[in-house]
């Protein structure tokens, strides 16, 4: 799994973070990315509405929640994207979306999964994978740019360490 | 599991909706917000996998998923989109989209000389086409 991109949104749905760490992206014009931005938003919180509206039973994902959070006092995973859209597969890239507490989201893009007709589970171990990316990604986030006294809420985030790190974590 | 199967035509209009868990329906939520709304998240999904995918090729959409569910998604030339959605464990449904078009679609729908070229506000209520198409999907290995 090569990373293409990592972006940050806010909780407006604005794009605060872009990093294209390594080709394989068309590049767009700074206006499209804002858009793509604020698709990807709207089109997150429409996905939770299907959950709803399909009936799909939601008690049991939130109560194993709950437990773990009574039983080890703490959340196991900062993922809170329970309903919305979680990942898009397409031939040339799969883009993977994760949501804090606070609302930030963390865009994911990676070259794309071979799956073969049929199977099961393989879209899953990928996105495990991606799920512990984010965690490191967030504690580098927690890190170097909650941390930075210069860094405003719901801004661009124009950090070189951030930039840095992030790409040693997602190269190695 | 397989949960539901949509057709649209190219003017955005849902002319089959087979439901088949929890409970079996027939083209009974062809004009639901849901619908609607499933047909719009496609099309921006579609547009945005377009723009950012790699210029040499076209880039298409095969599926994405929530928590709960994936959305599995083939567009044809004749712009005819084929949606199957099932749980998200299933990978990948190209292909048995590709069948339901290019078969079972192709020979009660498109070959039907009494089924029409444009569906205004229309739905396939063709009995083959719906009894070909369960029998189908029923069968696969993923159904249940």
């Amino acid at each position: 799994m090569i990373v293409y991109s990592v972006y940050i949104l806010n909780k407006a749905g604005g794009l605060v973070y872009q990093n294209d760490i390594n080709p394989g992206l068309n590049r767009l014009s700074a206006n499209d990315y804002l858009v793509l931005a604020g698709t990807l938003h709207g089109v997150h919180a429409i996905t939770s509405r299907f959950s709803h509206s399909m009936k799909i039973e939601q008690n049991e994902i939130n109560m194993n929640n709950n437990s773990n959070i009574l039983s080890t006092g703490k959340s196991l995973n900062p993922n809170t994207n329970r309903t919305g859209l979680q990942s898009i597969e397409t031939d040339h890239f799969n883009l993977y979306i994760q949501q804090t507490l606070t609302g930030i989201k963390f865009i994911i893009i990676t070259s794309p999964l071979k799956t073969t007709p049929m199977s099961r589970g393989q879209l899953n171990n990928e996105l495990d994978l991606v799920n512990y990316l984010f965690r490191q990604i967030y504690i580098l986030y927690g890190d170097y740019v909650s941390k930075d006294p210069f860094q405003a809420s719901d801004m661009p985030i124009k950090n070189q360490l951030f930039d840095t790190k992030l790409r040693e974590l997602v190269n190695q | 599991m397989i949960y539901s199967f949509y057709i649209y035509d190219r003017h955005c209009q849902c002319i089959y909706h087979r439901q088949y868990n929890p409970h079996e329906d027939l083209n009974k939520a062809n004009d639901s917000d849901i619908s609607k709304l499933l047909f719009g998240v496609l099309y921006s999904l579609k547009n945005l996998s377009g723009k950012l995918g790699d210029n040499e090729a076209f880039n298409s959409l095969r599926s994405f998923s929530t928590t709960n569910f994936r959305i599995h998604y083939l567009e044809t030339l004749s712009n005819f989109k084929f949606i199957l959605i099932s749980d998200n464990s299933i990978d990948n449904l190209q292909n048995i989209l590709w069948e339901l078009y290019s078969v079972h679609f192709r020979n009660n729908i498109v070959l039907n000389p009494l089924s029409p070229i444009d569906f205004n506000e229309e739905i396939i209520d063709n009995v083959k086409f719906v009894h070909q198409t369960d029998e189908y999907i029923k069968s696969l290995s993923v159904f249940n």
